[in-house]
């Protein structure tokens, strides 16, 4: 498993004005947390314009799902990505998680709404930010992501104490 | 008379270290900017790739001697 370019795949999706929010592993990074990951999460927003920049923008890595057999039929188009709203892929340069919603928090305005502009190789990107992140993780309730909460909750309390 | 059961409500950072959590290494992440903290989980993911290669390398060297 190639790790994800994410360098790569940022630079694209901004270069093509696609509406999205790095959410997950990268995320959490982003803000410090000690952890590492080797997919990039993002939520984007579902406007048919913004689909069709997003299919644009990563079409050329060859998107497929993750976990499924090679041969098992999947068009990487505007039409699949309309009718469902969260898909594991994975591309020629890395693993990659396209989510409609985010637990906890619900579709891609309100993510935005839960985020901030970060610097990340020189460009500004949307992260969600640490409040939303802790959100998240307490929707979700999965018991591997209690030591992550714990945490960003205490990242986030040394970020105020600053 | 009903007592009050006094309880303090530990902090974030305490509850943390209760859990075993490394603060240091987020004290040291918070010095750096988001494009710092990411090459450095880049590279030490290279480094990780570069072990289990090489792992992997001698478990094949040796399965063809045998």
């Amino acid at each position: 498993m190639p790790l994800i370019d994410i360098e790569k795949v940022l630079g694209r999706l901004i270069k093509n004005e696609v509406q999205f929010v790095i959410i997950g592993g990268v995320a959490t990074t982003l803000h410090g947390l000690p952890h590492s990951t080797y997919d990039l999460d993002i939520c984007y927003e579902r406007s048919p314009k913004n689909i069709e920049r997003l299919v644009r923008s990563l079409r050329g890595w060859h998107p497929r799902l993750r976990g499924v057999a090679d041969d098992a039929p999947f068009l990487f188009d505007t039409r699949t990505i309309l009718a469902r709203l969260n898909f594991t892929l994975t591309t020629d340069i890395g693993d990659l998680d396209l989510f409609g919603e985010v637990a906890g928090i619900g579709r891609y305005s309100d993510v935005e709404k839960h985020s901030e502009v970060m610097d990340v190789f020189g460009m500004k990107c949307n992260s969600l930010s640490i409040e939303g992140l802790i959100k998240s993780k307490k929707a979700t309730r999965r018991e591997k992501d209690l030591g992550v909460l714990t945490e960003l909750q205490a990242l986030l309390e040394m970020k105020r104490k600053k | 008379m009903m007592r009050r059961k006094h309880t303090t409500k530990k902090s974030a950072i305490e509850r943390a270290k209760e859990w075993g959590i490394d603060l240091s290494l987020l004290e040291e992440n918070l010095r750096l900017t988001p494009t710092e903290r990411l090459e450095k989980m880049i590279s030490f993911q290279r480094f990780v790739e570069r072990i289990r290669a090489e792992k992997q390398r001698k478990n094949r060297m040796a399965s063809t001697r045998h």
